[in-house]
């Protein structure tokens, strides 16, 4: 009787103090510790052997250079030097500063990896430039939450890099096949609000050559760095590995020695919060591997997919439940705790629905963008309440077209796989 | 009280130090690399190994420096919204529960590291046996195990400020 209800007594416990708030990387470390012993039996070192067998893979490395790189961009003056180059280039078209919003916004949250920091860098530099436009607060703060997690396709985003890493996936590949639902859901995101723009007569920036050069001038040491990791990594010119130590040193030579946007103070912190960032995603990874570990080695999912396929065995249907349980986790967890506990259970069920492994990332990772603003509690909702001073409801409400719209491309990168494919084949 | 947080500020400051050594040892020995492979200069590959270890050591220290101001990775929001001494309780159970599985990760980390000291094998990059520089993983995980011992000491002196 007792060995039946310990588990769940123990998974109770678990669940209860996951929710209350204990560290991520602790319940998943006493998850693994308690499967493997109880159900595997073996010597609970595997734990660590797993953790070792982690830091031996060569891309791993990767993550600690584009971190440092972003955080130190984020700490910079980059942010206003963004914003600025891209009004000059195209604030003269109308609704303009939409599109300086999106694209920035996605830059800015490639670099960075995770979303809350664009709200808190670029949002007080774009909310008052839309409503100085004439977008009303509600549209301004909607489209500004909204883009915060947009980018999260694009090169170097460690959110990619961390689920080709748990997947087995090329992370080559995830990036190409990333370009157009990347673009795409720009694009809805951008359109909504510059056809409101089109329809009325909002003001807009006039075109200066002047005002161009200024700017590209301003951002000329910036304006290599994406350069350099789109070449890189898409031109296959170099591994991850190598794109993310260039734009490490790239970046710390530029910001701090050449344009000396941070003073060495100011980079001794930088460098130690972003490897407080590292350290914590690291050992939610070093736990999270061991967990797969017994969750493989018990063949959890194949249990899942049979148990799943006596109710259907249909593809669509099982990309409906997918977006539906990835919408839900979206809001719950953030990205990179989302994507090393739910990936290594979700891959082997979709594999074996036939979803191509490189459609499920993008999948994944879309859904994911679009939880980080899906109410009642996604990440993006809560920043921008606390960077804007809005109540949560207001933020419900302003967000919902742009949740709605995001939904529809999401069904059509979801059920149209060619829109994440075709490039790469 | 004062004196135990003195003895964290101190591990807290050799640790700050060494990431950030480590970071810069990381950038330097990956660029330096391909510059060697671009140029076609012919030096032992000395970066896996190195990257391995620095990566290992980074992931440990810099999962023990959150753990000093509870910057870990967590699902936040019952404590945030939860106000007295009902979040401090909450709080309390929290970091003796993460002290209890620290423990047991410390005894796990020991264990993997005896295996390798009983390996002995050695390091490509550096003549250190490889055991030597795994003890990150158990040193690590004290100092996270001692620090959650103190924000569980800070938890009780609010219980009682709240009386």
């Amino acid at each position: 009787m007792i060995e039946l209800l310990l588990p769940w007594a123990f998974l109770a416990v678990v669940l209860f103090f996951f929710v209350v708030g204990t560290p991520l990387f602790l319940i998943l470390g006493a998850a693994s510790m308690f499967c493997i012993y109880w159900f595997a039996g073996e010597p609970l070192m595997v734990i660590f052997g797993e953790a070792y067998r982690l830091v031996s893979n060569p891309i791993l490395v990767s993550i600690p250079l584009f971190t440092f790189a972003g955080y130190i961009m984020a700490e910079s003056k980059m942010p206003q030097r963004l914003v600025e180059l891209n009004n000059a280039l195209l604030g003269w078209i109308p609704g303009s500063i939409t599109w300086v919003t999106i694209v920035s916004c996605a830059l800015f949250t490639a670099f960075t990896g995770a979303s809350g920091v664009t709200i808190i860098a670029l949002g007080g530099l774009l909310l008052p430039a839309l409503m100085k436009s004439g977008y009303t607060e509600r549209m301004s703060t909607g489209l500004v939450t909204a883009s915060g997690s947009l980018g999260l396709l694009f090169p170097p985003s460690i959110p990619v890099i961390l689920y080709g890493f748990i997947a087995g996936v090329d992370i080559q590949s995830i990036f190409t096949a990333g370009i157009i639902p990347g673009i795409l859901l720009m694009l809805v995101w951008g359109g909504y609000p510059f056809l409101t723009a089109l329809k009325s007569n909002m003001s807009r920036d006039k075109f200066e050559v002047g005002r161009i050069f200024a700017a590209l001038k301003s951002a000329v040491w910036e304006i290599p760095i994406p350069i350099l990791i789109i070449v890189g990594i898409y031109g296959g010119f170099a591994t991850v590995t190598e794109v993310a130590a260039l734009t490490a040193a790239y970046v710390f030579v530029a910001e701090v020695l050449i344009i000396r946007d941070l003073n060495a103070r100011q980079l001794y912190r930088v460098t130690i919060d972003s490897m407080k960032m590292v350290g914590a995603i690291l050992m939610i990874l070093c736990m999270a591997l061991a967990f797969s570990y017994f969750i493989v080695d018990f063949r959890i999912p194949y249990a899942v997919v049979e148990f799943m396929k006596q109710f259907t065995e249909s593809k669509i249907v099982f990309l409906i439940m997918l977006n539906c349980l990835l919408l839900v986790v979206g809001c719950f967890l953030d990205i990179f705790s989302a994507i090393m506990v739910v990936v290594p259970l979700i891959t082997p069920i979709a594999l074996s629905f036939g979803v191509d492994p490189v459609h499920l990332a993008i999948i994944f990772l879309v859904n994911l963008e679009i939880g980080y603003c899906t109410p009642p509690i996604g990440l993006n909702l809560f920043i921008s309440s606390f960077r804007f001073n809005k109540s949560i409801v207001y933020l419900y409400g302003a967000v919902l077209p742009f949740l709605l719209l995001g939904i529809i491309t999401l069904l059509l990168i979801t059920y149209v796989p060619g829109l994440s494919l075709w490039l790469g084949s | 009280m004062t004196a135990l947080k003195k003895i964290d500020d101190v591990i807290a400051r050799v640790e700050e130090i060494l990431v950030f050594v480590m970071v810069f040892t990381i950038i330097i020995l990956n660029v330096l690399q391909i510059f060697f492979r671009a140029l076609e200069i012919n030096v032992p590959s000395y970066s896996t190994s190195m990257n391995q270890i620095l990566v290992l050591w980074l992931a440990m220290v810099g999962g023990s420096l959150a753990t000093r101001r509870a910057e870990h990775i967590k699902v936040d929001f019952v404590s945030k919204y939860l106000k007295g001494n009902l979040r401090n309780f909450i709080m309390l159970a929290i970091n003796i529960v993460a002290m209890v599985i620290c423990g047991f990760l410390i005894v796990c980390a020991i264990d993997f590291v005896q295996l390798e000291y009983d390996m002995m094998e050695m390091l490509t990059a550096i003549p250190v046996p490889l055991w030597v520089l795994q003890l990150v993983m158990p040193v690590s995980l004290s100092i996270i195990l001692y620090r959650f011992f103190l924000l569980a000491l800070e938890e009780i002196s609010n219980i009682r400020r709240a009386g």
